[in-house]
């Protein structure tokens, strides 16, 4: 069976389009330039090879050929370009594969039920709803998607079993034996399956939401609990340094009476011996202040705190002002992150190895450098995270990347000399 | 000659410091000129640029902290040293860049590895010009000026703070060029063919390195992540 001019139209429209939403779809690992290349030196011989196929062979047998001479090079060059080679990028490609198939079947269909010649329905169908495809999938679900990608990394295997399985089953139930167009029995369950295909993604994208949402609740939470704590910690420590001050004025009050009786006796020495005690003791540190900045001063006491209680010693220069011109409190998680974590890996060593050391500054710009000691190999992903195995563990990084994104900083993690580093830019001046 | 502004309201701690710092500098066999100051009302008054600050934190106001930052906006580069009773202000110094905040009684012990490290601090000598032939002749060019030299088009140039641009006629290589300036503190090689001086560098943009006077240069993407170390370090060094 010959293909006509609007049929192969048809099928340029429905690859160029579907090739388009599954990049936009996709975080690529590389610039968008060299993406962009790599992708069109792939895509266009294949579907060239594609159409070519379909000229010479017929759609019947095409259509039979397509998962071979189609989607599976498309997959691999899109698993190659991915950022996540791992479940994310199965998922995607299945959802943006099924959509693509499920619109090229009910195109398909619709135009044998025209009954125009030269498959024109088809031509203006795939026309107006694969460019609509695209819209609404770059418009709606790209940014969430992506999102999504970025803060859940596990459980994508089972999910793309969703996408995958639909677009088997879609692939079996249109095209197997023979297309539905040419079998009556066929259909109900082809068109059935065609209207739940939309339904059962709404309920998938939904619950990866739901999931999100989750995610960012816990973690606002957890923001929250942090700035709960820190300020709880530095209540308490007002509340113990009010209550030296009242000690140290009454013994104050008591040493210069017993200093006044002395010099009234003419015992000068002791008398300086009582005033100069006095003065020692009122020289003793109440509650170390890190820096001037009473939010991040609350945050770095409490974590500081807890650090000492484990016998961990701190090396710490902060050079923070008072007033900062950025939202302290919203930076306080990424501290909170930084410092939970190098506690827990410092906890591990032995007490004669637990330092952490801790740099900040606010001029240029804010930059905060946490280290600490650390032992064996840490592998790190391709953001230059370091992955946990541990389940609980690596939110945090999570979190000070997410704020990292949001806000325009930066940040970087490295082992050096036994030494794990983070080091943390935020800009705070244009 | 290092001169040094001693200020405290007590006159006699004032007389004590005062015999200390002459005592190091004596034995260090250093030229210096001590001035005293009871407030730091008579300090700010008083024009002349020291070397060396010693101020008392706890003064009628203006305290030592608020003294230093007077001084401080008015360009005073000076070396501050807080000396106090009460270490409740030590957090606070930093806002003025202090270079050190010391407990008193000052003794001899605590008081005279300070004053060394800051003689050592103000004796560090800047980077010397560099020669660079031009097509006009060999002309000195300031290091501390250059925001960066690059490779271009077979030939190194230098760009510097006041967007002069300073292009090299000479064939040798751009590691050979650059060599002087390798070695200085702050000069960081990104890549084969560009030299960013950290110092005049605000912030880093995406992969972009943006100096204080707006000027922006792409660093190569393989040398982003180490650039980026590179500069918070500095950064955090010379803030230290």
């Amino acid at each position: 069976m010959n293909m006509t001019l609007f049929q192969t139209a048809s099928g340029v429209i429905a690859i160029a389009a579907s090739a388009v939403t599954l990049f936009c779809l996709m975080k690529p690992r590389f610039s968008i330039r060299r993406t962009i290349l790599t992708a069109l030196c792939v895509l266009l011989p294949v579907s060239a090879f594609t159409i070519w196929f379909y000229l010479i062979f017929g759609v019947a047998l095409g259509a039979k050929f397509c998962l071979l001479i189609f989607f599976l090079p498309v997959f691999l060059i899109f698993f190659y370009l991915s950022q996540y080679r791992d479940g994310r990028c199965l998922f995607v490609y299945g959802f943006n594969s099924t959509i693509a198939v499920e619109l090229i079947f009910l195109t398909n269909f619709l135009d044998y039920l025209s009954k125009y010649p030269s498959h024109i329905t088809m031509f203006i169908l795939r026309l107006l709803l694969f460019p609509l495809y695209a819209w609404l999938a770059v418009r709606f679900f790209r940014r969430p998607l992506l999102k999504l990608q970025e803060n859940i990394d596990s459980g994508w295997r089972s999910f793309s079993l969703i996408p995958l399985s639909l677009l088997f089953l879609l692939l079996l139930a249109y095209q197997f034996p023979t297309p539905v167009t040419e079998r009556v029995d066929g259909r109900p369950a082809a068109l059935f399956l065609m209207l739940c295909i939309p339904l059962i993604f709404y309920q998938t994208i939904s619950s990866l939401f739901r999931q999100l949402e989750l995610f960012e609740s816990r973690e606002q939470q957890s923001l929250l609990s942090i700035q709960a704590a820190s300020l709880k910690h530095q209540l308490l420590q007002e509340e113990a340094n009010r209550e030296r001050i009242s000690i140290e004025r009454h013994d104050v009050r008591h040493r210069i009476h017993t200093a006044c009786s002395m010099l009234s006796i003419g015992q000068v020495e002791e008398a300086l011996a009582c005033l100069d005690a006095s003065d020692k003791s009122l020289s003793k540190p109440q509650g170390k202040n890190w820096c001037a900045n009473p939010v991040l001063n609350a945050v770095f006491s409490y974590y500081l705190s807890i650090a000492e209680d484990c016998d961990i010693r701190i090396d710490a220069t902060l050079r923070l002002e008072k007033e900062l011109t950025f939202d302290e409190m919203d930076l306080s998680i990424v501290v909170a992150n930084l410092l939970e974590n190098a506690i827990y890996a410092v906890k591990m060593l032995p007490p004669k190895d637990r330092i952490i050391r801790i740099r900040c500054t606010d001029y240029p710009q804010l930059i905060l450098k946490i280290s600490n000691p650390c032992v064996g190999t840490i592998p790190f992903d391709a953001d230059g995270f370091p992955v946990t195995r541990e389940a609980g563990h690596g939110l945090g990084v999570r979190s000070v990347f997410a704020y990292s994104k949001k806000h325009g900083a930066k940040c970087a993690m490295r082992v050096s000399d036994g030494w794990f580093i983070a080091s943390f830019f935020l800009p705070i001046q244009n | 000659m290092t001169t040094i502004a001693i200020c405290d309201d007590n006159d006699r701690e004032l007389h004590t410091i005062k015999e200390s710092v002459e005592a190091f500098f004596n034995r260090e066999s250093l030229p210096f000129d001590i001035s005293s100051f009871s407030s730091g009302e008579e300090l700010l008054a008083d024009r002349r640029q020291f070397d060396v600050y010693i101020l008392d934190v706890i003064m009628p106001p203006p305290n030592g902290i608020e003294t230093a930052l007077s001084l401080r906006s008015r360009a005073s580069k000076g070396v501050i040293i807080f000396l106090t009773s009460s270490p409740d202000y030590a957090v606070e110094s930093y806002r003025a860049r202090a270079f050190y905040y010391l407990l008193k009684p000052a003794h001899e012990e605590a008081l005279f590895p300070i004053l060394k490290e800051a003689t050592v601090l103000l004796n560090r000598k800047p980077l010397p010009p560099i020669p660079v032939k031009t097509s006009e002749g060999t002309i000195m060019v300031a290091a501390a000026d250059i925001l960066y030299a690059e490779l271009f088009r077979r030939r190194v140039r230098y760009i510097c703070k006041n967007e002069t641009i300073i292009s090299s006629t000479s064939t040798a290589s751009f590691r050979e060029m650059t060599e002087p300036l390798r070695r200085a503190k702050g000069f960081f090689p990104c890549g084969a063919s560009l030299l960013i001086n950290l110092k005049h560098v605000k912030m880093i943009r995406k992969t972009d390195a943006v100096f204080f006077n707006g000027r922006c240069i792409a660093v190569p993407r393989l040398a982003c992540r180490e650039f980026f170390e590179a500069w918070t370090d500095f950064w955090l060094e010379e803030n230290e």
